[in-house]
Order: structure tokens, then C-alpha cells, then sequence
């Protein structure tokens, strides 16, 4: 395998292209924001049912009361689902800001996106699913 | 009894209601914090039963938060657990070193949860 050439002013990435995929990458940031509110509004919404379904559980006999009760917990389990949406998102806005920014030093003439801060770190929410973790006591 | 007492802390606004949910509808009385720094301030001068945390925060971490407690008298024996999605080895180790009762990786079973605390949780 041969060795990667250096760069020359032949692979420089024109200004103008630079400049347009910064404001794509910034639109896309501000889309990632959107999504972020409307899961937010929407689990504030989900949570105030619930607590108002967890308090018609008091009006229920015996019998009927722990069966429900039980489903509910179990629900929240799946509806912390926007905690770690929300981790994910935020972590792939400062991804794409870093690129929009890196971006924006070449379409304005610089070199490098050496002034730019990298995220560099993995998100922590490694998760594929909603189940619940793991439990270890010291 | 008295109510036993469980501070809270989370920046998740969500994950707060839900673990205060959970712990309310099985008698504890709960103190919410929304990170570490404001988590030292609402226990100033006050005991607490236990505390659970969560460990990315702004402003103060849950390890932090932790190992401030860990060096005042009356935290010394109160058992801590973190309710994080951290779930890296690395992390759990960091946590143990702290002083740390417990690490539970979300998202939890409020079943689950109200087990582990009652385990933890002096008699």
C-alpha cells in the first residue's frame, strides 16, 4: 500500500464549498435542537398522564389496583427513553458544530481546523435499547 | 417511622420526575437537585437517608459530588448509588474509588430500584 501523498493546493477544499456545507451542517444542528425540543415537550406531556393515570389507580379495588400499578412502572421504564435521546442528540450537535466550525476556517481562508474543538469522546449512552441496565453493588 | 429521606439529583428535568415519582409513591420523602453544586447546597446543614445520583451534570459531576460528601462526617456511611448511562468498566472502577455504594446504568425498573435502595438503606 503506498504512502498518502502530501497535501497540495490541489486537495485545498474551495471556499465556496467549504462555506456551503457549513450552512448545511449548521441547519442540520438546528434541526437536531428541534427534535430535542419536541422530545422534551413531548415527555413532559406522556409524564403529566401518567401521574394523573398513577392517581386514578387510588380509586381501584384491591385486586385491580397492583396489575395496573405494575404496568405503569413498567411504561417507565421505556419513557426514559428521552434521557438518553436527548445525551445522543446533544452530543451529535457538538459533533456537527466542531465540523460547521472547522468548515467556516476554510471558507474564510484559513488552513486547518486546528483552533477548533474537537468533541473527540464517544457519547457515553452506548444503550440499543430501552430495557433496563445493569445493577452492581460495591 | 419517619420518612426515610432520598436526595435526587439529576440535570434531566424527566429522569427527576420519574425517580421522585417512583420514590414518592412508595413513601420517601425526596429532595431534587439538578447537579452536584446545587445537590451540596440542599443538603448544607442536613442529613439524608441516601442519595442517588446521576453522573454527567453541568457544573459538578456525580463523581465529584460524591467525594465532597465522602469528606464530611455525616456522608461518611450514607450509602450512594449512581443512576448513570455510563456503563463502562473504566467509569464503575472511578465510582467504586469515590465512594461510591452502587452503580445502576439507566434506564432503571422502578422495581428494581425500590429493591436496591431498600437493600442499601440502613434498618
Amino acid at each position: 500500500m503506498s504512502e498518502p501523498s502530501p497535501p497540495s493546493d490541489d486537495d485545498a477544499l474551495p471556499a465556496r464549498l467549504a462555506a456551503d456545507m457549513q450552512d448545511e451542517l449548521l441547519a442540520a444542528g438546528t434541526e437536531l435542537e428541534r427534535l430535542e425540543r419536541l422530545l422534551s415537550d413531548a415527555v413532559d406531556q406522556l409524564l403529566d398522564r401518567f401521574g394523573r393515570a398513577h392517581a386514578l389507580c387510588a380509586d381501584l379495588d384491591d385486586a385491580r389496583r397492583p396489575a395496573l400499578v405494575a404496568e405503569l412502572r413498567a411504561a417507565m421504564t421505556a419513557l426514559q427513553f428521552q434521557d438518553m435521546a436527548s445525551q445522543l442528540i446533544s452530543h451529535s450537535r457538538r459533533r456537527v458544530a466542531s465540523v460547521a466550525d472547522c468548515l467556516g476556517n476554510v471558507a474564510v481562508g484559513g488552513e486547518d481546523g486546528a483552533e477548533v474543538q474537537w468533541v473527540g469522546r464517544a457519547c457515553p449512552v452506548a444503550q440499543r435499547a430501552v430495557d433496563a441496565g445493569s445493577i452492581e453493588l460495591f | 417511622m419517619a420518612m426515610r429521606s432520598i436526595l435526587a439529583v439529576d440535570d434531566s428535568a424527566s429522569m427527576r420526575q420519574m425517580v421522585s415519582f417512583t420514590l414518592r409513591s412508595s413513601g420517601y420523602d425526596v429532595i431534587e437537585a439538578v447537579d452536584g453544586q446545587d445537590a451540596l447546597d440542599k443538603v448544607a446543614g442536613r442529613q439524608v437517608d441516601l442519595v442517588l445520583t446521576d453522573q454527567n451534570m453541568p457544573r459538578m459531576d456525580g463523581l465529584t459530588l460524591i467525594r465532597q460528601l465522602r469528606v464530611q462526617d455525616r456522608f461518611k456511611r450514607t450509602p450512594i448509588l449512581v443512576l448513570t448511562t455510563e456503563s463502562s468498566d473504566e467509569m464503575k472502577q472511578a465510582g467504586r474509588a469515590a465512594g461510591a455504594t452502587g452503580w445502576m446504568v439507566k434506564p432503571f425498573d422502578p422495581a428494581r430500584l425500590l429493591e436496591v435502595i431498600g437493600k442499601v438503606l440502613p434498618q
